[in-house]
């Protein structure tokens, strides 16, 4: 699983390759906790586009990345969820915590 | 007249729910146990089934047939591409006439059957249903009418009638689930549906268990030895099979469940099919593969003895391990001096992805450790570890993950059948293997097999290497 962050208009673009699942998801947690607070943006827009596995650890990282967010006063949205993924967000209602758009571009304008 | 139900087709899109489509659950029940069902309503007491595909699981599920007062035979038919070629093999015995489902089909009623005022079901005329070119079942009151039937692609003989039936051709998962649930909400009418009704439209098998905390909202099926807990939600619109565990606070609506399926707690499954840990959206045949027992789980049921032969395959392998050590420490440094490599080789253990070590020799040629067997030194050690069983099937590679879900069992291990054939990659017979597996796996049987795989490459049989499933990668050394 590759991990890369960067800002694009002024909002914190993530985006994760390969899967997030128990085995990578501290992986994802060391990168996001040691680069978010020193990246100087409040909201974040995840990528998912190359995103192919997610399973309950994985998606309990971007709750605790949510919630780590939301203490900064910031928030974060998914973009280009694929299928699979998209359906372990829909048995586990998170589709409702996390606000989902299709292209990364229309979640950096919901982040302004 | 005798009926012919050919169960050998393959349906590609049963693939993902892990059963034959004769076994395939339609409201709870077998769909095949419908076709039983009309049988017995045409007053036909002599079936034959045609097996392929799951042979060994509808042999088990259906019996000798005395359920409905019927005689069930049983053929197999290895050449699943001729499906007609039974019914050719003795044309004399359909003389009295013949039901034949030829291609899986479901038989819709649009009416009670018909009878007689004796009760008798009346005379049959010469049917056929069709779905494009190809020919779903027939019935020919004469065995003389037969040839010209089976000539499907000239002969018009005309459709069921209504009040008969009307085969109804499932051709995919959307259809499957359609079907499922037409009904539940009661749209089929004119169908047995297992269980108690608790409500209206709503069956319940023996054993259900569910608080008052838990709310089931007709209509729904729901099958035997199920568990439903607290503030969870059943229904509306779904079909739960037997043996599964909807834990607290899950929802699940619009859905059909497999036997044997847990859904975790807080989980909200709305408007798909469930099969163990497959997640299935059936408008596009999307399969999502939980391996997250947190969300969805397969329910096993757990061997008795399976810690003792764990413990006998650990100890015999330690025992080989000491014995061939030396051996295998001296054939590796002659080997690296004459440019053998170490390679590694992904497999599938016992309890997940596992590298199993190995080495080949500089020409690639099987030298003499390999062909001594002693080269599988290292898979000792995955037995010992308790990644491999000492005897079993020929370890799979990860590529090969999808293929060992369609099996009964999987129990990777260094030795087995597959050292006593010589083609070891063979996927029938490796599927077939499977089956004597889950079957017929002990201590006893497993001794055996040790000895004979044993004996065979003492004796000098020349294998190909021990996973064999997938390219090993050069590893340092």
């Amino acid at each position: 699983m590759i991990v890369k962050c960067e800002i694009r208009e002024g909002a914190g673009v993530v985006a994760i390759e390969g899967p997030l699942t128990a085995a990578t998801a501290e992986e994802f947690r060391r990168v996001f906790w040691s680069w978010y607070p020193q990246a100087g943006c409040k909201h974040i827009v995840l990528d998912l586009g190359a995103m192919d596995t997610l399973d309950s650890t994985g998606l309990g990282s971007f709750v605790a990345a949510l919630k780590f967010v939301a203490e900064s006063g910031g928030d974060i949205r998914i973009a280009r969820l694929q299928k699979k993924p998209r359906l372990v967000f829909e048995i586990t209602r998170s589709h409702r915590v996390f606000e989902i758009l299709d292209t990364v571009e229309e979640a950096l304008r919901a982040a302004r | 007249m005798i009926a012919v139900l050919q169960t050998g087709t393959v349906l590609p899109w049963t693939d993902p729910l892990g059963l034959p489509w004769a076994l395939l659950p339609v409201g709870n029940r077998p769909w095949l146990e419908y076709w039983i069902e009309w049988c017995v309503g045409r007053g036909i007491r002599d079936i034959r089934i045609v097996l392929g595909e799951g042979a060994y699981e509808i042999e088990q599920a259906f019996g000798d047939g005395a359920r409905w007062g019927v005689t069930l035979t049983y053929s197999f038919l290895r050449d699943s591409t001729d499906p007609d070629s039974f019914l050719r093999r003795d044309p004399a015995k359909w003389k009295d006439g013949l039901f034949y489902l030829r291609r899986p089909c479901f038989p819709r009623r649009y009416a009670p059957l018909p009878v007689n005022a004796d009760g008798s079901p009346p005379p049959a005329g010469e049917f056929c249903a069709r779905h494009g070119d190809d020919l779903l079942c027939c019935l020919s009151p004469s065995g003389a009418a037969l040839e010209h039937l089976l000539d499907f692609r000239t002969h018009n003989a005309p459709a069921f009638p209504p009040d008969c039936i009307a085969p109804h051709p499932v051709d995919s998962l959307a259809d499957y689930y359609a079907l499922n649930m037409a009904l539940v909400r009661g749209e089929i009418a004119h169908y047995l549906t297992p269980g108690y009704a608790r409500q209206e439209n709503a069956y319940l098998g023996y054993n259900v268990v569910y608080p008052s905390a838990a709310s089931l909202k007709p209509p729904l099926i729901i099958g035997n030895d199920c568990r439903i807990r607290a503030l969870a939600s059943v229904g509306p619109d779904v079909v739960l099979g037997s043996r599964i565990i909807v834990d607290r606070q899950a929802e699940v609506r619009n859905s059909v469940v497999l036997d044997g399926t847990y859904l975790g707690a807080g989980i909200e499954v709305d408007g798909r099919i469930v099969a163990g840990r497959r997640l299935i959206d059936p408008s596009d045949g999307t399969v999502l593969e939980l391996d997250d027992a947190h969300l969805l789980a397969q329910l096993g049921v757990q061997r008795r003895g399976e810690g003792l032969r764990s413990f006998v395959h650990r100890g015999l392998a330690f025992v080989l391990a000491a014995l061939l050590a030396p051996v295998w420490l001296l054939g590796t440094l002659l080997g690296l001096s004459r440019g053998s490599r170490f390679t590694a080789t992904p497999i599938v253990g016992r309890r997940g992805p596992v590298t199993l070590p190995g080495w080949t020799t500089k020409s690639g040629a099987p030298g003499a450790m390999h062909r001594s067997g002693i080269e599988a030194w290292p898979a000792l050690i995955l037995v010992i570890t308790g990644d491999l069983w000492l005897v079993g099937q020929l370890p799979v590679g990860e590529r090969e993950a999808a293929e060992r879900n369609a099996w009964p069992a999987y129990l990777p291990g260094v030795f087995g059948l597959a050292d006593l054939r010589p083609d070891r990659a063979d996927l029938l017979l490796r599927r077939l293997e499977a089956r004597f597996y889950a079957e017929h796996r002990g201590i006893a049987p497993d001794l055996q097999l040790l000895s004979r795989a044993l004996a065979g490459r003492l004796g000098g049989r020349t294998l190909p290497p021990t996973a064999a499933v997938e390219e090993p990668e050069p590893a340092a050394g």
